[in-house]
């Protein structure tokens, strides 16, 4: 069995890029059982031995308070786990050491790297690297993350410490009788010494994990620790010591215990950086503060910040557009073709109007995907992203949400499926679940084609823009609101605290970034592409049974083609009816589909938003579009065309298309429940590929359920409710 | 009775001169004296350096005003000003210029 290597670490500490350093191209993304935390790990291939590198979530102590310092702690106290490596970033180095004072308690081996040396060298701080070495019981290893420089020092440190010939590995627990690396002073360690005793009377539990370190997390309140306690048969007896320990510490000590630990840990830290750093004597001002001065500047911050988005978004759908449109062109090219070649019937039409659109509705996305995370990936490292949510918090908390909601809220107006992605960035579990179930409700640029359809059909232009507009402001005012609501009800708990690091500047490694890209697509592709898949492929059995099993119309069909064909007619002519045959046929089929009899059947429900009088006998036609347009909102445009039977492209000099001027004069729709319509279709649910990523990032069909339910019943409401209004003000 | 007084009856320390987190202008600086905070809020800023007798230095305001910006410990963080009114200061003696 290889050999297990933990990486623990702050976050912003040069981690990841370490971790990308090591594992080359050997490494797998996943997520962390039972969470939606990435778990990165990867294998270290060093002089014919496989080393396991487990990257861990960046965390500021294992104090276990946020799910991030959970799965760190777990993890690391886990037997199997032979080694640990810590990173510190050099320049900060006293918060830096803090986790490391909790580190050491485990008992396990661990080398540190001092990332960020030149960084440190820039500010003038010089570090006595063997004292340090002395104090922490390790080898430490100076590294310059981005350079890769000291990797390979450390590759030979690793093997020099599995295989046990480390000197400078001090065992603190043996040579101390007890103590860690760090002594809690004598009232404290006298309490520890009572609750390692009573912890021990239970050999199972002793074995489990270092009395010592379970001591230490009980008495910081971590309720992990107290629910291994709870397993125990000394349970009792344990609780109750704690409690006499808490209340006697309180009394002697002035402060609960927590707050102690935290300040002996400081103290001794404070000590240990005067020993082991030399600080410049008068500190320079760093290029961080001068770049600050601008970026955070009280009135340029915020149109730096807007500039800086506008950037990002442009990259990322106006150029991303191009790609997206060579995929959907190259799928639609293959689909016409295989229906040219194959048979006409039940397999060829899985196939072209099926899977081949089911995956091409999949693929569609990775471009923008991949673009976004780019960005976004490229900004965290520079240390922006702090800035980004430093600037926007106060306006996002009134909404309920946090500083980093405002990037996937604006990206939604361009897709939500990344825009959900990009929510990861989100440390606090609440804030990027209400970030999530919100952003749905920004009105994308699908929906934008469905609005151009409809506003362009029912009213003049310059209603059909403001109706547009209107559209995307009612989603952004919707996803305040329910931010809100959602953060005083579902998710009332206390908000998790903003307290966020503004990490120095720093040029990102290119290949990081990259990495990161490719991470997210493959991701996207093995998480959320396979549900996306499902349903697409569903929604075509949906319309397109039972008719197109129907032998007898497609024999109809044969011999209407045949009769075209055999017109003495221009083969203009001929193609023109052809076509319309094909669209006839294909309305048939949908119309008389399982999606029909769905529409007829939910039509009732939906009657006092598109039929208010009653008086529509086609009404089912409109759930059916908006049926196939769960698979993507654009659909619903396309479908439309297909159900009643009008081409969406106007012809020659005219300024509606023939399926404008059906919607229009046919189907019975007016002013007033179109709007209905445009705002049924902004919220009923998110779309396929929103609800798959939802899915994934929530991590429970759960919060996917619950984003769809919600939104038919406020889509419901709001559409009903401007129905209401419009007839009362006297609009029909 | 106005917020003042009812802070000032909250705690004894206010006649010593002691002042909320949040009540500091950008430039000053102060010394931690106590967290009134709870729960994992108190945690958090308890690992991030906020213990008794830390000085930290108020750097800037965010340009809607909330959050702060705080030197601490060397490094920059930022904390919403309704965290920054669980921390007790004692400002230091402002440096002229």
């Amino acid at each position: 069995m290889s050999k297990i290597i933990a990486l623990a670490g702050n976050p912003n500490s040069g981690k990841t890029t370490l971790f990308n350093a090591l594992t080359g191209s050997h490494r797998h993304v996943g997520n962390w059982p039972g969470v939606t935390v990435e778990k990165r790990s990867g294998i270290l291939e060093v002089e014919d031995q496989n080393l396991e590198i487990v990257d861990l979530p960046g965390t500021y102590s294992l104090s276990a308070k946020s799910e991030d310092e959970r799965i760190a702690a777990s993890f690391l106290a886990e037997a199997q786990v032979d080694l640990i490596i810590n990173v510190l970033d050099a320049s900060n180095l006293e918060r830096n050491l803090y986790l490391t004072t909790q580190l050491l308690e485990l008992g396990k081996p661990v080398v540190f790297v001092l990332n960020m040396m030149d960084d440190a060298e820039r500010r003038g701080i010089q570090l006595d690297i063997p004292a340090l070495e002395t104090l922490l019981g390790g080898p430490v290893i100076p590294t310059i993350g981005n350079r890769a420089e000291g990797v390979a020092d450390l590759k030979t440190e690793l093997l020099k410490v599995l295989a046990g010939t480390e000197p400078k590995i001090r065992n603190f627990l043996a040579e101390t009788a007890g103590h860690g690396p760090m002594d809690y002073g004598h009232d404290i360690e006298g309490e520890l010494a009572k609750l390692v005793s009573l912890i021990k009377r239970d050999e199972h539990l002793a074995e489990s994990i270092k009395p010592r370190w379970l001591s230490l997390q009980l008495l910081e309140g971590s309720p992990e620790a107290v629910k291994l306690v709870g397993e125990s048969h000394a349970r009792e007896a344990i609780m109750a010591q704690l409690e006499a320990s808490r209340s006697f510490l309180h009394a002697h000590l002035g402060e609960d215990a927590a707050t102690l630990l935290a300040e002996y840990r400081y103290g001794f830290l404070h000590g240990l950086v005067l020993e082991v750093a030399k600080l410049p004597e008068t500190p320079q001002v760093s290029h961080t503060t001068k770049l600050d001065r601008l970026l955070t500047h009280r009135y340029l911050g915020i149109p730096i910040f807007l500039a800086v988005m506008v950037a990002i978004y442009t990259l990322s759908f106006v150029l991303g557009k191009y790609p997206q449109d060579w995929i959907d062109k190259g799928f639609k090219v293959l689909s016409a073709f295989l229906s040219a070649k194959l048979p006409t019937g039940e397999l060829t039409s899985l196939l072209t109007d099926g899977i081949i659109p089911g995956v091409s509705a999949v693929i569609v996305f990775l471009p923008v995907i991949m673009i976004l995370m780019g960005c976004i990936s490229f900004l965290e490292d520079t240390g922006y992203m702090a800035r980004a949510a430093f600037i926007m918090d106060r306006a996002m908390h009134l909404m309920g949400l946090h500083g980093k909601s405002f990037i996937p809220l604006l990206m939604g107006s361009g897709c939500n499926v990344p825009a959900i992605q990009a929510a990861r960035t989100i440390e606090s579990k609440q804030d990027r679940l209400i970030t999530i179930l919100v952003t749905p409700l920004i009105s994308c640029s699908a929906r934008l084609q469905v609005y151009i359809v409809i506003a362009g059909t029912f009213f003049k232009p310059f209603g059909a823009a403001l109706a547009i507009i209107a559209m995307h402001f009612l989603g952004f005012g919707l996803a305040m609101i329910i931010g809100r609501i959602l953060r005083s009800t579902l998710f009332s708990g206390p908000s998790a605290p903003f307290v966020m690091e503004l990490p120095p500047y720093r040029m990102p490694v290119l290949k990081a970034t990259i990495i990161h890209m490719w991470d997210k697509a493959q991701v996207f592709l093995t998480r959320a592409g396979t549900t996306i898949f499902a349903g697409a492929t569903l929604v075509w059995f949906l319309s397109r049974y039972p008719g197109i099993a129907n032998s007898g119309w497609n024999l109809e069909y044969q011999q209407q083609r045949n009769a075209v064909l055999a017109l003495q007619i221009s083969a203009e002519q001929k193609d023109d009816q052809l076509k319309n045959l094909e669209l006839a046929k294909e309305s048939r089929i949908v119309n008389h589909s399982l999606a029909a009899s769905l529409g007829k059947t939910v039509e009732p429900v939906l009657r006092p938003i598109l039929d208010p009088d009653h008086k529509r006998t086609e009404a089912w036609k409109d759930v059916i579009a908006l049926t196939a347009g769960f698979v993507a909102k654009e659909i619903v445009v396309s479908t439309m065309a297909v159900i009643h039977q009008a081409s969406e492209l106007p012809k020659a000099g005219e300024k509606l298309s023939p399926l404008q001027l059906s919607l229009r004069d046919h189907t019975g729709l007016t002013p007033l429940t179109a709007l209905a319509f445009m705002i049924f279709t902004l919220i009923y649910t998110p779309c396929l590929g929103t609800v798959a990523m939802i899915r994934r990032e929530a991590g429970s069909w759960g919060w996917a359920g619950f984003s769809v339910g919600y939104g038919l019943g406020l889509g419901w409401l709001l559409a009903w409710g401007t129905v209401v209004i419009g007839r009362m003000m006297g609009f029909v | 009775m106005t917020q003042n007084q009812r802070d000032a009856d909250n705690n004894p320390d206010e006649a010593a001169g002691a002042q909320f987190l949040s009540q500091l202008l950008p430039g000053m600086s102060a010394t931690v004296v106590q967290l009134q905070a709870k729960g994992a809020i108190r945690q958090r800023l308890l690992e991030m350096g906020f213990i008794r007798g830390a000085t930290l230095k108020v750097e800037k305001l965010a340009p809607m005003g909330d959050p702060m910006e705080l030197v601490l410990k060397g490094y920059h963080l930022s904390l919403r000003r309704d965290e920054g009114a669980c921390i007790l200061v004692q400002p230091l003696a402002q440096v002229i210029g």
